[in-house]
């Protein structure tokens, strides 16, 4: 009875929980100003607006779990986009789904190069990404010269069009559930099962606790390192194929407008509950955090609130979420000292 | 006692030899592209052009420094300089055009028109002097510098958010507001004695190079003579061990951060007056440079070490490479990846250095025990 007891307080108290308890009261309040918010449409528009992100926002979790911090999966993103979108043209041949690999092998090939830097030379990992992030941006303009590309093959605008399922709604419109949110689910999927059943996703959870602690124990670094780096490239290029389909244009620098796209990548993975010490972090509330973002984003052009707002919510949300957290954590460590003292 | 000074002896020794190791670097660097493009690296224009280039991203540099050595990062630096930038501009604005205009048609970018701007001293308004104005901007730049910092301040030693992600935060947040008082548009059209402070010259010096080298002297006075210098580098080097010598670590954090924004507002005093005009997206490419600017220059990227030496004349060698490229013909991006490339090289020469260094001190001190 009284284990059942701590569960439920256990659960009451995890940060999932209490970011959805927010997203469905924040979608309440809305929802009482602007009715369309809470409606089938919006929150499916939400969820396929959101798949990028979220894509990404899967491999940056990975990361941090790992204590580690990648800020080149933007620059991998528009690498992998470029080439692999031209690559096809020039070959004139392909689908989706092998536009979808090629990409993800590619941005997978590259976070392998991040991988080694840091387990071979056991550089900060801002400093390498930091690093390789304008030297493959870079590559792409100067070496392969990837201009922008207003015009993309048919099947990835089909693809965009593609639905699980439609229904039409008491207003005659035709909704329909993205295959975007599809691959996301089955990606979030993928990334719960290596990391709660398998060596590597363990291994990832031990680097993150202490490196020196996870190769005593037994755990193979290089093998694990390059895996984490790769998985990252690899959503990162699956991504990038995303955009394509949902925007329908190559663009070097749109991807890499990237300084707001990485960061709204991190700051949805913080806000949904990872340390940037390592160690923790679920998929679930790494999803929940980023459509957390993407609910105020949306709620915000709902309510006709000017979009230059945009960056001072987010900003604060962020500060604040972070905060409580992150005071929390410190009152609790003093209360420990206490105890020790 | 004999073990202390040597240690001592040797670190001195070797911030020495560090400090000619970049300078002779920054010579091999200058003399390489004096011979490669003689004509034109080397024609006044260009140097000119470097001496008005290489200050603010040289105080945006020195700032980050600041942090970095007290262990922690600060990625709202550029957007505290807009915002400081933002806020003292309107300031500026207002002042020297008041009577003829009002705050929100200022706001819509009407100051951008020639007419306005030549009838200005023609409209000055009585109360203040032209300089008054400057100083009153100024100070405005600063204030809000320094308030922002603060903030960051607050949130890392206070609040205990790891700084990367907390000065992630008040960058969008400082961003945002910025967005929100300008709506993106620019404002420009300040006046000439303000434009002075960017482009003017003072016997054939340019006077953001003076501010910087000013800069530059108060910092390094900062760290080197002060309490706050030596106790920012405690707090890099070891936290917990300068909590217990009876450091106030979260009041020095404070200041530390506090400092960092007062140099981005001095920085977005001069970018303003450089290119007469302030816009939300200014410098944003100078965020991710700086902090390479800092690596190289040898600061720890753990916090603790690292002499503003080395980092001014990393800035140096930089611009002096950049402008290199340039004349050669090198695009943009290709600057991208050598910049990539040079900053990963010197991190695993530096932290294999290091290891270097840790191992012979240690050895010292078990020969001279």
């Amino acid at each position: 009875m009284q284990k059942q007891q701590q569960i439920t307080s256990k659960l009451l108290f995890r940060h999932e929980t209490i970011l959805f308890i927010i997203m469905i009261v924040f979608g309440v309040v809305v929802n009482s100003i602007n009715p369309a918010f809470l409606k089938v449409e919006n929150l499916f528009d939400i969820l396929k607006t959101s798949s990028i992100t979220g894509m990404m926002a899967l491999g940056v979790m990975v990361v941090m779990i790992s204590s580690g911090m990648d800020i080149s999966f933007t620059a991998i993103a528009t690498v992998s986009m470029g080439v692999t979108v031209r690559m096809l043209i020039a070959l004139d041949k392909g689908n989706i789904v092998v536009a979808f690999l090629v990409a993800g092998i590619i941005g997978a090939l590259l976070g392998c190069i991040n991988g080694f830097l840091v387990y071979r030379f056991k550089l900060p990992t801002l400093i390498v990404t930091l690093g390789t992030s304008s030297i493959f941006h870079g590559l792409l303009l100067s070496i392969l010269k990837i201009p922008y590309l207003y015009t993309v093959p048919g099947y990835y605008s089909d693809f965009s069009r593609l639905s699980l399922f439609t229904f039409t709604t008491a207003d005659g419109a035709v909704v329909g559930f993205s295959y975007l949110t599809v691959l996301l689910f089955v990606m979030a999927c993928v990334v719960w099962l290596i990391l709660r059943f398998t060596m590597v996703g363990r291994g990832i959870y031990a680097i993150g606790g202490s490196i020196e602690a996870a190769k005593r124990a037994g755990f193979n670094i290089l093998f694990i390192q390059l895996f984490i780096y790769s998985f990252i490239g690899f959503v990162s290029g699956v991504a990038s194929i995303e955009y394509v389909v949902m925007f329908r244009h190559v663009h070097p620098f749109n991807m890499m407008n990237m300084m707001n796209m990485m960061l709204n990548v991190i700051a949805a993975v913080v806000l949904g509950g990872t340390s940037i010490n390592g160690g923790t972090g679920t998929v679930l509330g790494t999803l929940f955090g980023v459509w957390m973002i993407y609910m105020i984003t949306n709620s915000l052009i709902l309510m006709g609130i000017p979009s230059e707002w945009e960056s001072v919510v987010i900003g604060f949300i962020l500060i604040l979420s972070i905060g409580v957290n992150a005071y929390q954590k410190s009152l609790r460590k003093v209360e420990v000292k206490i105890i020790e003292s | 006692m004999k073990a202390k000074h040597r240690i001592k002896f040797d670190s001195s020794q070797n911030e020495l030899n560090q400090s000619v190791a970049y300078f002779s670097l920054f010579v091999l660097v200058f003399a390489l592209m004096a011979i490669l493009q003689p004509r034109r690296f080397l024609s006044g224009i260009n140097i000119q052009q470097l001496a008005f280039q290489i200050p603010e991203f040289g105080i945006f540099s020195i700032g980050m420094m600041i942090v970095m050595i007290s262990g922690g990062i600060d990625l709202s630096i550029i957007t505290t300089a807009t915002l400081s930038g933002i806020i003292s501009s309107i300031v500026l604005l207002f002042l020297s055009h008041r009577g003829t205009m009002d705050l929100g048609a200022l706001l819509k970018g009407i100051m951008a028109d020639d007419t306005i701007r030549s009838g200005l001293h023609a409209t000055m308004p009585t109360g203040i002097s032209m300089i008054g104005i400057i100083v009153l901007t100024i100070f405005v730049a600063l204030a809000v510098g320094f308030l922002c910092g603060l903030l960051n301040g607050f949130l890392v030693a206070k609040v205990k958010i790891p700084p990367i992600l907390a000065t992630l935060g008040t960058m969008r947040l400082y961003e945002g507001i910025a967005l929100v008082i300008t709506k993106g548009a620019p404002l420009t059209g300040f006046p000439d004695e303000f434009i002075f402070l960017g482009s003017g010259e003072i016997l054939g010096i340019p006077v953001p190079m003076i501010i910087f080298i000013l800069a530059i002297l108060a910092v390094a006075t900062l760290l080197a003579k002060t309490p706050l210098g030596r106790g920012i580098y405690a707090v890099g080097e070891n936290p917990l061990a300068a909590q217990y010598s009876g450091l106030d670590n979260s009041k020095i954090l404070m200041k530390t951060y506090a400092i960092t924004g007062v140099l981005a507002g001095l920085a977005a005093l001069i970018m303003m007056a450089r290119v007469d005009s302030i816009k939300v997206g200014y410098g944003n490419s100078f965020l991710l440079q700086s902090v390479l600017v800092v690596i190289l220059g040898g600061v720890s990227t753990v916090g603790g070490t690292g002499n503003i030496i080395g980092v001014v004349f990393s800035v140096l060698i930089l611009r002096v490479i950049s402008s290199g490229f340039n004349i050669m013909g090198f695009s943009n991006y290709m600057r991208n990846v050598i910049w990539g490339s040079l900053l990963i090289i010197v991190a695993i020469v530096i932290s294999s250095g290091f290891r270097f260094i840790k191992k012979t001190k240690h050895i010292d001190e078990v020969i001279s025990r």
